[in-house]
């Protein structure tokens, strides 16, 4: 799928968001009090004045003064750039030493490089501040040591990062394409690594700055930091917490000015983070789409398992909301096997979620009629619409590993259906459970139960959800992508397993599938999308013969199977898949039809139905068309 | 000339208890300028394969052969490398922070241009080459599609004049309707270029349409191996059956139902750690 | 199938006992070297520069200072084992005494506070996440969002001078200082609990909002569960264990927080002994108490690690 986007200048990026303003001016104030403070205020900040020693907030020295006689807020003031100063210049030992000892396990030999690693992450294992302490002891009490010990306290941890980053990317394909081509170690790190952890390590090196700052206050605060007469925030938290009784202000002050500017860096950071990292923007300011309360009773088809009548999906983006599924409207006879079938972005698997109300915010559905077993569907939650759905409609998702619970063993897994919606105790429903593991011909169907998902293979996972979609008596399935995820092999043995259970219970099926041929095989009829919109609709057993889509017609025939000719070229459909957001108006497919014209350009076709069960929405239906040609 | 042969290669993951051996005595051969279809499903051995012949995962065992020495692997920048890869997934085979012009020209660097103009000259001839003419060097990834993505990999892997392509599951990230894109264009480079390719996919019909010859891999072994049509038409071996009856033709009936003659009994795959 | 579970756990234990053994070797080893690595001599830093020779030298001899390195390695090493912890310069009182003396009053404010950190911050990350999902109730995302980043921006020693400020000095409602009765555990414990309360709080609600997207939590929404059943049982032990990792370093660095905690309310802890102990440079004290503190921290490590194997079932098999 084409991302138009073009490579985003990251300060701006941070800068547009509300949080990143206020914490990029957050901290430009800081840094320029940092560097103007010292300069316009040292000088008042020595004044000493014995007269008044030890005073409260007065309208001459707005913080009072401290035991000098000298005022307390241009001393604050004065020992930004000194605080600032130090934390920044602990930051920098913590970054360049953190890279180095980060990236060095891709330099040496592996031995070494896991020596280095287990190093680093003993050392992690302790608080900065331990580290801190005992670097300290070491290098003396004092400015000098306390930069020194801060620096070498905060390198484990972000080495320990760094080297995280950085074997993430070593694992990426275009590392591995680079040693191919014999690119050496160090253009390795620098040209391909190094860039792409760039932007996580600036983000923690900007909270890495706040951090230090603050550790540097506490160890000043302790004594152990800047020494007299040399003073940063911490020196004067100290003071001002021996004179608290007298002036609680002359501790709260400095305090103030180490929350900001820690809280300067730490904003600032994380903005960052957020801004470089979401993609998806987290509020919507268009107009609410509330979902279409008015159910259109006119043609109420008593007959149908499940109707559906312009069913849309609808997700907030950047300038409009998008329509990802715009206007579906079909029905499922009871014991039907109704296939969806299209490429990325097609808007398959969101009609299918949207059918079985597992649409959630910021996504909106809606629908001028969504009934099942003639009531309907709408989300009501409560209990009898939530017994009602766990038993009557099974739904399968495609990734049986991410949609099992981890922490939970199968069998039970499969039992609460029983407990919730059956009325069954614990043991009835666990041995419901197991006889469902039994149907769906796992060997071991015992064993598998009291097994946790991760130790099941692709396979059984899949079944043992089919299983669990069978606990009730389900009159529907719902399948999304059942098989993709799995083996060749395996993927007929479930979808045999599915037909069987078709055909011994009369169940229905909705079954979303990119594989036209397993469509083919499994359904009685198919709905062809594309860009959100149904393009055909017409029996499985037609597919090779009359579809009369030309979509639908390049399909069937672009799929390589064991009959296609080795000597020519393979058939090709122009451009790329569309997604929702990007088709405009007129014929969806327009852009790639080897058929379209100006009209099919600017107005959509209808989808019409030839009322013997086919369906197609084309301007150009009966113009007899050839697969576009092999296009190099 | 460019043959190159696996001696009984062997790959060991992890260490000590808790080590796998992936790939288990695999011995094969490519013939210059012919197409090997390796085939075979999830957890096979397939890529890690091809991985340790190129050199990017060490062997545990065997030996590689490239036109009848054995190839010293090590990262060594002077090697005139002979081997070119392109990898499965689109999005996660070019450096998103590299123009596509520089991602080509790094490995054109240790070949045959020196000067910069003839550089240039040749990334524009490989763009062209894989049809991206129009788009141009100076494009970033993030702005191309996935098609287009697996053809500049494609140009990278040329860059460097390889006599053995290796295209580990290039279309399996692909929508169904730009496959034939990359397809088609790999073939026809094949047969211009005449270099050898070893084509790995898990889809058996995509690796017949594009081999000479086939091999099964199952289990980290080699389980048949031979001619293309003469291993659909009549396969040895039991997992090659296997893999036949799975795929859905085009001609053949509908699913049926387990219970029916035709169907074979589910086979409980390994639990995969 | 159970002896299957037992081989893991067994081998799990070991992996994970060698390594927390490893490290104390490397503890112990850092911990000797302290006083090997300050510049200078270590006994007359600590005496002053005006203290009679003869006494510095009686001091060296008496610590052990003038033999060779590997028979002070030794001798540190055994005494270890023997629970001498040496000897402070300034005081010439064994160290385990001090320890002895001054250890309750850390770990009882430092578990405390982890306490009371877990019983705000479970409740509230949770809650916020289950009510803020799907971008509802905006301005209480907002809202939380900022307030708990403050909080937890705000180090513990700053929130303990302004209780100290407010409460005690302004109000009176708390003791200034020490240890005396429950009233004077309060601010403390707040102290060194709020921060890292603020910042599970939002770490959990993090975790659990992308918990609650996962795929597995759709199942349960597509078997149409109770909310609460789902939340519980599904979304809940998912969520505790990235939670408790992080939650496991935040209780190590309440544990060094004590250090800061507990020279302002002048409590009377190890952490306030050990500030006093590098100001006037008492090696042998530092030394130990820098022990005591690394092994404390790798036992909390130890402990949550073992917590997170048993309730994350994948982890023992995926351990490097």
């Amino acid at each position: 799928m084409t991302s138009r986007s073009k490579r985003r200048n990251p300060f701006l990026a941070v800068l547009t968001t509300p949080s990143g303003m206020v914490a990029s001016m957050l901290l430009g104030l800081v840094l320029l009090t940092a560097v103007i403070a010292p300069m316009a205020f040292t000088d008042l900040a020595n004044e000493r004045n014995v007269s008044s020693i030890l005073q409260g907030p007065s309208a001459e020295h707005w913080a009072g003064t401290d035991a000098l006689g000298r005022d307390i807020l241009l001393r604050v003031a004065a020992a930004t750039g000194f605080s600032v100063g130090l934390a920044l210049l602990a930051t920098l030992i913590v970054v360049v030493g953190g890279v180095i000892l980060g990236t060095l396990p891709l330099l040496v030999n592996r031995r070494v490089g896991r020596m280095v690693t287990s190093l680093i992450n003993m050392a992690v294992a302790f608080p900065g501040l331990l580290l801190a302490l005992f670097f300290a002891v070491i290098f003396g009490v004092g400015t000098h040591g306390a930069v020194l010990a801060i620096g070498i306290a905060g390198i484990p941890a972000f080495a320990r990062l760094t080297q995280n980053l950085s074997a993430s990317i070593a694992g990426r394909d275009f590392v591995s394409a680079a040693r191919l081509a014999g690119v050496g170690r160090i253009r390795l790190i620098v040209r391909h690594v190094l860039p792409n952890i760039g932007e996580p390590l600036m983000v923690n090196t900007a909270i890495g700055a706040g951090s230090s700052l603050l550790a540097f206050s506490g160890l000043s605060f302790l004594g152990i930091g800047v020494q007299q007469p040399d003073y940063d925030w911490g020196r004067l938290l100290n003071e001002g917490l021996e004179g608290i009784y007298v002036n609680p202000m002359s501790a709260i002050v400095p305090g103030i000015a180490i929350v900001i500017a820690g809280l300067a860096f730490n904003l600032f950071g994380e903005a960052a983070a957020r801004a470089l990292g979401v993609t998806v923007p987290s509020r919507w300011h268009g107009k609410t789409v509330r979902a279409s309360e008015a159910e259109d009773e006119s043609e109420a088809n008593e007959s149908a398992l499940l109707s559906v009548r312009e069913l849309r999906v609808i997700f907030p983006a950047e300038k409009e909301p998008v329509e990802a599924v715009r206007g579906v409207s079909f029905d499922i006879k009871h014991g039907e096997a109704v296939g969806i079938v299209g490429e990325s972005g097609a808007g398959k698997s969101l009609t299918a979620l949207a059918i079985a109300q597992l649409v959630e915010r910021p996504g909106v559905v809606s629908a001028a009629r969504l009934q099942f077993e003639g009531k309907p569907l709408r989300s009501r939650k409560d209990a009898r619409w939530r017994r009602w759905l766990g038993t009557q409609l099974a739904v399968i998702f495609q990734d049986p590993m991410a949609s099992f619970t981890p922490t939970m063993r199968i069998g039970r897994q499969l039992a609460e259906i029983g407990e919730e919606h059956l009325g069954l105790r614990r043991r009835a429903a666990l041995k419901r459970a197991v006889d469902r593991l039994r149907d769906v011909r796992l060997r071991d169907p015992e064993r598998s139960a009291h097994q946790f998902p991760h130790e099941l293979s692709g396979g059984m996972r899949q079944r043992a959800m089919i299983g669990m979609g069978l606990m009730g008596s389900p009159s529907l399935i719902v399948a999304d992508e059942p098989t993709t995820a799995l083996d060749a092999t395996v993927q007929k043995q479930v979808l045999e397993l599915l037909a069987s259970i078709r055909e011994a219970d009369g169940v229905a099926m909705l079954l979303i599938s990119h594989d036209i041929t397993v469509i083919r095989n499994v359904c009685d009829r198919v709905l062809v999308m594309y860009g959100g919109v149904i393009v055909e609709d017409l029996p499985a057993s037609e597919l090779l013969t009359s579809a009369r889509h030309p979509y639908t017609r390049a399909l069937v025939e672009v799929v390589p199977d064991m009959e296609t000719d080795r000597e020519r070229p393979l058939p090709v459909i122009d451009g790329q898949a569309a997604s929702a957001s990007e088709v405009g108006v007129g014929c969806v497919f327009a852009a790639r039809c080897p058929l379209a014209d100006d009209h099919c350009r600017q107005s959509a076709p209808p989808l019409l139905d030839d009322q013997q069960g086919r369906r197609v929405a084309c301007w150009k239906v009966d113009t007899p068309v050839t697969t576009a040609g092999a296009a190099p | 000339m460019s043959q190159l042969q696996l001696e009984d290669v062997r790959v060991t993951y992890g260490r000590g208890r808790s080590a796998v051996e992936v790939v288990r005595g695999v011995s094969l051969a490519v013939d210059p300028g012919t197409v090997l279809g390796l085939v075979g499903e999830s957890g096979s051995g397939k890529s890690t394969l091809v991985r340790a012949a190129v050199g990017l995962v060490p062997l545990s065992g065997g030996r590689i052969l490239f036109d009848g020495t054995p190839l010293d692997l090590r990262m060594s920048r002077a090697a005139t490398r002979p081997f070119s890869m392109v990898f499965q997934d689109p999005y996660s085979s070019l450096n998103p922070r590299m123009r596509i012009g520089e991602t080509i020209i790094e490995t054109l660097a240790h070949g045959r241009a020196s000067t910069r103009a003839s550089r240039e000259e040749e990334v524009a001839r490989l763009l062209d080459l894989v049809g991206l003419e129009h788009v141009g060097p100076n494009a970033l990834p993030a702005e191309l599609s996935g098609g287009q993505r697996q053809r500049v990999a494609l140009a990278r892997a040329l860059a460097g004049r390889p006599k053995v392509l290796i295209a580990d599951e290039v279309t399996s990230a692909l929508d169904v309707s730009v496959q034939g894109n990359v397809l088609n264009l790999l073939r026809e480079l094949q047969a211009e270029l005449g270099f050898s390719l070893v084509f790995i996919s898990h889809n058996l019909a995509v690796v017949r349409y594009m081999s000479d010859t086939i091999a099964v891999m199952n289990k980290g072994r080699i389980v048949e191996e031979g001619p293309a049509q003469a291993i659909i038409d009549s396969p040895e071996h039991v997992y090659t059956a296997q893999l036949l009856e799975a795929v859905p033709r085009r001609m053949e009936g509908r699913v049926r139902p387990v219970g029916s003659a035709v169907s074979q009994p589910d086979t409980e795959e390994e639990v995969d750690t | 199938m159970a002896q299957l579970v037992d081989n893991s756990w067994v081998a799990f234990g070991l992996r994970r006992t060698g390594r927390f053994l490893a490290s104390i070797v490397v503890l112990i080893t850092a911990a000797f070297l302290l006083i090997h690595l300050v510049p200078g001599d270590p006994v007359r830093a600590a005496l002053g520069p005006s203290a009679p020779l003869d006494l510095v030298e009686a001091r060296r001899e008496a610590l052990g200072l003038n033999n060779p390195l590997h028979i002070q390695f030794f001798e540190y090493v055994t005494g270890l084992f023997r629970g001498d912890l040496g000897t402070s310069i300034t005081s010439g009182l064994p160290v385990a005494d001090v320890i002895a003396e001054r250890l309750s009053a850390t770990a009882v404010i430092a578990g405390l506070a982890f306490v009371v950190a877990i019983l705000i911050a479970a409740p509230v990350g949770l809650g916020i996440a289950i009510l803020t999902r799907g971008q509802r109730r905006g301005s209480l995302d907002a809202g939380f969002t900022w307030m708990s980043v403050l909080v937890g921006a705000i180090p513990e020693f700053l929130v303990g001078i302004g209780l100290v400020a407010v409460f005690a000095v302004t109000l009176g409602w708390f003791p200034v200082a020490g240890r005396s009765g429950p009233e004077s555990y309060i601010l403390p414990v707040i102290a060194l609990a709020i921060g890292p309360a603020a910042i599970i709080a939002r770490i959990l609600r993090v975790e659990a909002l992308a918990v609650m997207n996962a795929d597995f939590v759709r199942t349960t929404r597509a078997k149409r569960l109770r909310p609460r059943l789902i939340h519980l049982r599904h979304v809940l032990p998912n969520t505790l264990t990235a939670t408790l990792t992080v939650a496991g370093l935040l209780l190590g660095g309440m544990a060094v927080g004590t250090v800061l905690v507990e020279s302002i309310f002048a409590w009377p802890g190890l952490g306030s002994r050990l500030v006093q102990s590098i100001i006037s440079m008492d090696y042998p004290v530092v030394q130990a108490l820098v022990l005591v503190y690394g092994a404390g921290i790798l036992l909390i490590n130890l402990v949550v690690d073992v917590l997170l194997a048993w309730m994350d079932p994948r982890s023992t098999m995926k351990e490097v």
